[in-house]
């Protein structure tokens, strides 16, 4: 079986793979666009050069009449008129052929005697050659046909292949590493979260296994002992109650897994769901010598939600906040507008939590104190949940702790669009504060 | 026998060490590594009944130590852990034997007693003493063809003392070798212990076996006319 760590390497790599060859086929793609775009350029430019030495030369070409007949003459074009000048060392050679075909003088390599090639641009081996029929009074009088080597655009395009040859698996290379690296990058987040998905998995086999050997163990010894089945009867009750509870809030969280279409909902009076709370916690706390403060600001303020579901999600607050603050300490609940967001905060006086667990708190199964959750009963689920509720409701889950001295808990919430708009009527908070009796 | 019983779950540990105490076994039970580790240095035990996930120390690794320090009584795991190399690992480290939760106790008990034949000191599943047998899997006392069950605690003391025949056996002896780790007997729970035992050997006609020592003790031991 593959390791974890092993799928991740193979993805990376196949990623990193399939980016390189994505990327190395539009580099070849443009690479050769750049080739040919190039050479076709410096191609036009060499003809348009050598066009304009023939337009010179064919300037250069008269007619006279002599004897009542026309004639050619030829000796004041540049090269080809003069006996004794050397054929310059751009041109390869120059001839004149007469309206008819035949050669009639040429400087430079000897060719046929009749012009076969058709008017125009031609590449013959290392020469560009030009043939350009002349025209004077719209009559015909001859070809001119011309050639320069090709070396210069040849050496250029040469320079410009070995670039491309070698600069394209170069950068190739690069793109490889480079992929390699966004490759890692982008895999850190998945492998987190399969981490995590793997540590919710055992976890959430061994809380399920561990009623489910209670309840075998029990039922076994109370058909073993039947003088004991009563109490064991009595402690499968307790068990699967406790089994069911997990059970229940596993599936809460697996039903609001994504986020709730807000708009739809209707909406949630908080502070009037935070008298409920009050109502509830505050004999609680109370009994267990702590302050409870609640600061509800004046005036409606609502929130676009699922009522029972914030209700869950500010009851598990406030449960940890009561669990974990010794007597003599407050539990505060507050609510507080801030712009377009409604903050609820839960924040007490307790044990606090230290600064390594804070990152990890909305994990499924994630505990604290590992033997005091057991002890009280606790999955590590409640925090997720509050979490997720929050998340749900385009909200989002703060804390901030700091150990022998508290945590402050804050839940936001985008205020309710109606509400919003009136904001300026925002007024003093009203705030209650009862402290322990006895 | 007398097993150390290391289960982090209070739930899950309730119910094994009542199975285990109904078969006649005295029972420590411990909810996590480092106590179970200081009893082992402090006691010996005839069994070690330990949970792989437990806090502090793991069961692993509890077992790895108690056989790095020379511990010969054996070893069961049990764990929730079930793979192939979760159950090779456990093996490894030194436990005799391995079951995956959650636990069949009828299995657990029949496990508990096959270890308990293949420990040194087992000489079948039947102690005897002149007439009178003791039937270790059945708690049960047989004397010239009649049988009288026993229960937990009384099987106890029974095998306590024929194991030990013919010698006075203290008041504290028994109190400690007899009650679990941390649990406080009431004063008088060993004379009343006896009591009841005395009253179950009535029915085989064996209550005269138990001799009180004044001021020191119990004795068992065969009366001068048994055939």
């Amino acid at each position: 079986m593959e390791t974890p760590s092993q799928l991740f390497n193979r993805s990376r790599r196949q990623l990193a793979g399939s980016f390189t060859a994505v990327m190395g086929g539009i580099l070849v793609v443009f690479a050769s666009s750049l080739y040919t775009w190039e050479s076709h350029n410096q191609l036009r430019a060499f003809d348009e050069d050598l066009q304009a030495k023939a337009a010179v030369m064919v300037s250069a070409v008269k007619v006279e009449l002599r004897q009542g007949q026309r004639r050619v003459v030829l000796h004041e074009v540049p090269f080809l008129g003069g006996k004794s000048q050397p054929i310059s060392n751009d041109l390869a050679y120059v001839r004149w052929f007469e309206a008819d075909g035949s050669l009639r003088q040429y400087v430079g390599s000897r060719p046929e005697r009749v012009l076969s090639d058709s008017p125009g641009f031609k590449t013959l081996g290392s020469l560009r050659q030009l043939t350009i029929p002349v025209q004077q009074e719209e009559q015909l009088i001859g070809y001119l046909q011309m050639a320069v080597p090709l070396a210069p655009l040849q050496v250029s395009l040469a320079r410009l292949r070995w670039m491309l040859v070698l600069g394209v698996p170069g950068t190739l290379a690069l793109i490889a590493g480079a992929g390699w690296i966004l490759g890692g990058l982008a895999m850190q987040p998945i492998r987190r979260s399969y981490l995590q998905l793997q540590r919710f998995t055992a976890d959430a086999s061994h809380e399920l296994r561990a009623p489910l050997a209670a309840l075998m163990s029990n039922a076994q010894v109370g058909i073993l002992s039947p003088e004991q089945a009563q109490h064991r009867l009595e402690k499968v009750v307790n068990t699967t109650r406790r089994m069911s509870l997990l059970v229940e809030t596993l599936l809460t969280l697996a039903r609001h897994e994504g986020s709730l279409d807000v708009h739809q909902l209707p909406e949630v009076d908080l502070p009037q769901l935070f008298q409920e709370l009050s109502q509830f916690y505050q004999p609680q706390a109370q009994a267990q010598g702590l302050t409870w403060v609640c600061e509800i600001p004046t005036g409606t303020w609502r929130v676009r939600g699922e009522r029972h579901l914030l209700r869950q999600a500010i009851d598990n607050l406030l449960r940890n906040a009561l669990q974990y603050t010794p007597a003599g300490g407050s539990v505060c609940l507050s609510l507080t507008p801030r712009n377009r967001w409604l903050e609820i905060g839960v924040a007490d006086t307790g044990i606090g939590i230290p600064a390594e667990h804070l990152p990890h708190l909305g994990e499924r199964f994630y505990r604290v104190d590992e033997a005091r959750a057991r002890h009280t009963g606790g999955f590590g689920l409640g925090l997720a949940l509050v979490k997720q509720i929050a998340t749900a409701h385009g909200g989002s889950l703060q804390i901030s702790s700091q150990v022998g001295k508290g945590s402050q808990f804050t839940l936001q919430l985008p205020l309710s669009h109606s509400r919003h708009l009136s904001l300026a009527s925002w007024e003093c908070a009203a705030q209650t504060s009862v402290e322990p009796s006895g | 026998m007398r097993i150390l019983l290391l289960e982090d779950d209070p739930e899950q540990l309730e119910p094994l060490q009542a199975a285990l105490q109904g078969s006649g076994h005295v029972v420590d039970p411990v909810r996590e590594g480092e106590t179970a580790a200081w009893l082992l240095e402090e006691k010996s035990y005839d069994l070690l009944i330990l949970d792989w996930m437990v806090p502090l120390q793991s069961g692993v690794q509890l077992c790895r130590q108690y056989r790095q320090k020379q511990g010969a009584a054996p070893v069961l795991m049990l764990t929730a852990k079930d793979t192939t190399q979760d159950v090779v690992q456990g093996l490894d480290a030194g436990a005799d034997d391995y079951l995956v939760k959650p636990v069949d106790v009828v299995e657990l008990l029949a496990r508990v007693r096959a270890l308990g034949r293949r420990s040194p000191q087992w000489r079948g599943d039947t102690l005897a003493l002149g007439s009178l047998q003791l039937h270790l899997t059945s708690l049960r006392v047989e004397r010239q063809g009649r049988e009288v069950q026993l229960s937990g605690k009384e099987f106890q003391l029974m095998e306590y003392l024929m194991r030990h025949p013919d010698q006075v056996m203290g008041r504290g002896q028994i109190e400690q070798s007899l009650w679990e780790w941390g649990s406080e007997p009431e004063s008088n729970a060993v004379t009343a212990l006896v009591r009841r035992l005395r009253l179950r050997l009535k029915e085989v006609e064996a209550q005269e076996w138990i001799e009180s020592v004044y001021g020191q003790g119990y004795r068992l031991r065969i009366p001068p006319g048994d055939t």
